[in-house]
């Protein structure tokens, strides 16, 4: 087990140098200059010039990556163009935001899938089957970039009822992590359903059945986990899509969390602290997949981590 | 206590036509006594066996007619909960997959614990206790580390001990045992019969074998039923079968099986079981037969007594 951890970090390394090398030079590539932006065009050029060397990007571009990747090794992210506090503290300010947003997405998603999916599924054919997976296609072609203006129209404008803007109390948080949490509850629930009518219609089952034990029972107790291994991977792989998708939410709702910072960044062509947030993200991505393998060995015992 | 089974039909719904799937079953079966139920597959054996236990999942049931009687209790009238108290309880099943009949998931003590605490709830110790000694009953070596493994863990033999051990935890008057060996290798195999027929001997427990092997069922039976394509063809005791077998499809059957000795070469029986969908109006087994007659073709015989323990659906035997 600890050899399989040690392992699996260990091949992180080419893929963050991976990601990280991608994320440097395709930032250079952006047209657009963040001293022209920083300064204004009625700017001397003679400031721009010191300017420039002041935060070395009068060097050549390879040379400007060799620096990036040696601060890396000492956890430096480099300091934000903009702000001029170091990358890494912006990240650390804001990740509480994006974190409480995607706990409050997942927990609407797991929250109303599981139960709709193991609904569904043994309620095959009927009308809440029929109900349930009606809005489970709903919510997964619903974009939340259209979702949440709606919501905010009618919770937040027309009815009054619950706040937007900014973070706040847990009212705050639940319109963000509704648009957030919607398309994957929708995943969810299809993936639950269908796994536990494959589940319900296996030998094991049969068996279950003969013992006379109630069907209450042989749904929670056999089918629910022999169900959930499928799901589980479902919700590792969609988490790098929650953390993509809260950019769009953050800035929906003017959500200070990560993927603001990270669009604030773009819009000021603020290179270090564009790449230190996608450098984070990358990573975050990675380890919740380790996180991902991990938890199957808790849910199936054939699963042996080598 | 005994089971009767009296003219059950079986039909199940596949695509759009219902399928009969089983035509006027009718047996019974004595306490302590073993019964054989022998046949190809498709031939409506395990459907049968789940008839009784009405455990037909998939494809779904569209009705049972007739009566499956358990003490005089007709099975069918009975309501869900009322079922379930028999499962297990009183009669009992075993699969023929042992190596998917188990929960992947489950350890194999805390699935035996299951049935346990369904219809005699004890204690987690006396429960312990108990499931310890029904592995060491079905003759599984070291019970304690056993009961905590998962069934990967285990081999397809052990895993079929655990599924009678499973099966025996509430003392069942009736075992009904659904192709127990098949999917094991012949040496487990034995071991596996001569076990359940020690069991069944001990516990003063009814045996319902079903296999397509008539040398296994005759091992184990007091009386055969031969099935074919969803109906009996022949009801005979083991020794009365073996020694002058009636219908031809139980004389084919016994030519097919390898005998000491052989040296030519096996006879197999031309041709398959007909489709349920499809069957002729005549015999069943008129297509394969070599006993045929213009008759057979036309109407399907009804059965015939040879004497007090032998039985066959056959129209060489209508003088007798």
């Amino acid at each position: 087990m600890i050899g399989f951890i040690l392992r699996r970090l260990l091949l992180l390394c080419p893929v963050l140098l991976g990601v990280i090398t991608l994320v440097f030079f395709l930032i250079h590539l952006i047209p657009g200059d963040p001293v022209e932006l920083m300064l204004g065009d009625s700017a001397f050029s003679a400031d721009k010039d010191e300017l420039r060397e002041q935060l070395g990007l009068n060097k050549p571009v390879y040379e400007q990556y060799g620096r990036y990747l040696t601060g890396l090794f000492k956890g430096d992210l480099g300091i934000s163009i903009h702000s001029r506090e170091p990358v890494l503290e912006n990240i650390v300010e804001r990740l509480p935001a994006t974190l409480e947003l995607m706990a409050g997405a997942m927990f609407v998603a797991i929250g109303l899938a599981i139960p709709l999916g193991l609904i569904s599924a043994v309620k095959r054919g009927s009308w809440i089957d029929q109900l349930a997976m009606f809005f489970s296609l709903l919510g997964v072609s619903i974009p939340n970039f259209w979702l949440g203006p709606m919501l905010i129209l009618l919770f937040a404008i027309q009815l009054d009822w619950l706040p937007v803007n900014e973070r706040g109390s847990f009212l705050h948080l639940i319109l963000p992590a509704i648009t957030l949490g919607t398309a994957l509850a929708s995943i969810l629930s299809r993936i639950t359903r269908s796994s536990v009518i494959e589940t319900l219609g296996t030998d094991y089952i049969r068996t279950a059945l003969s013992k006379g034990i109630s069907e209450f029972q042989i749904v929670t107790r056999h089918a629910f986990r022999n169900a959930l291994i499928p799901v589980v991977t479902v919700i590792g792989l969609q988490v790098g899509v929650l953390l993509s998708g809260a950019i769009i939410t953050e800035y929906i709702f003017d959500w200070p969390g990560l993927g603001l910072l990270l669009i604030e960044g773009i819009q000021t062509r603020d290179y270090p602290l564009v790449q230190g947030c996608v450098i984070f993200i990358a990573t975050s991505y990675v380890f919740v997949n380790l996180l991902t393998d991990l938890s199957y060995a808790l849910v199936d015992p054939r699963v042996r981590l080598q | 206590m005994s089971l009767h089974l009296e003219n059950l039909d079986l039909y199940l719904s596949s695509g759009k036509l219902p399928i009969q799937v089983l035509d006027k079953i009718s047996f019974s079966l004595e306490d302590g006594q073993t019964l054989g139920i022998v046949g190809e597959s498709g031939c409506g054996k395990s459907m049968t066996a789940l008839a009784i236990m009405q455990l037909i999942t998939s494809p779904p049931l569209l009705k049972m007619e007739g009566k499956v009687l358990w003490n005089n209790v007709n099975l069918l009238d009975l309501t869900k909960r009322e079922m379930r108290k028999i499962r297990s309880k009183e009669i009992a099943m075993i699969f023929q997959e042992p190596m998917t009949a188990l929960n992947p998931v489950m350890r194999v003590g805390d699935q035996i614990r299951e049935v346990l605490r369904e219809h005699n709830p004890g204690n987690r110790k006396s429960e312990n206790k108990k499931i310890i000694d029904l592995l060491d009953k079905v003759g599984i070596p070291s019970p304690e580390q056993r009961a905590q493994n998962y069934p990967h863990q285990l081999s397809g033999g052990m895993r079929q001990r655990i599924m009678i051990a499973m099966a025996l935890a509430c003392g069942p008057r009736l075992l009904i045992a659904d192709e127990p060996s098949t999917a094991l290798d012949v040496t487990i195999q034995a071991q596996i019969l001569e076990q359940l027929r020690e069991l069944c001997r001990e516990f003063k427990m009814g045996l319902l074998f079903i296999s397509h092997d008539l040398d296994v069922v005759g091992y184990l039976a007091d009386r055969i039923l031969v099935m074919y394509a969803g109906e009996i063809v022949e009801w005979a005791s083991t020794k009365e079968l073996f020694a002058s077998p009636a219908h031809p499809y139980t004389r084919a059957l016994q030519r097919s099986r390898p005998k000491k000795n052989q040296k030519n070469k096996l006879t197999p029986i031309a041709g398959n079981v007909p489709p349920l969908d499809q069957l002729p109006q005549g015999c069943r087994f008129y297509d394969r037969c070599e006993l045929r007659e213009d008759q057979c073709a036309m109407q399907r015989p009804p059965v015939f007594k040879i004497n007090e323990h032998h039985q066959v659906r056959c129209f060489l035997f209508a003088e007798t």
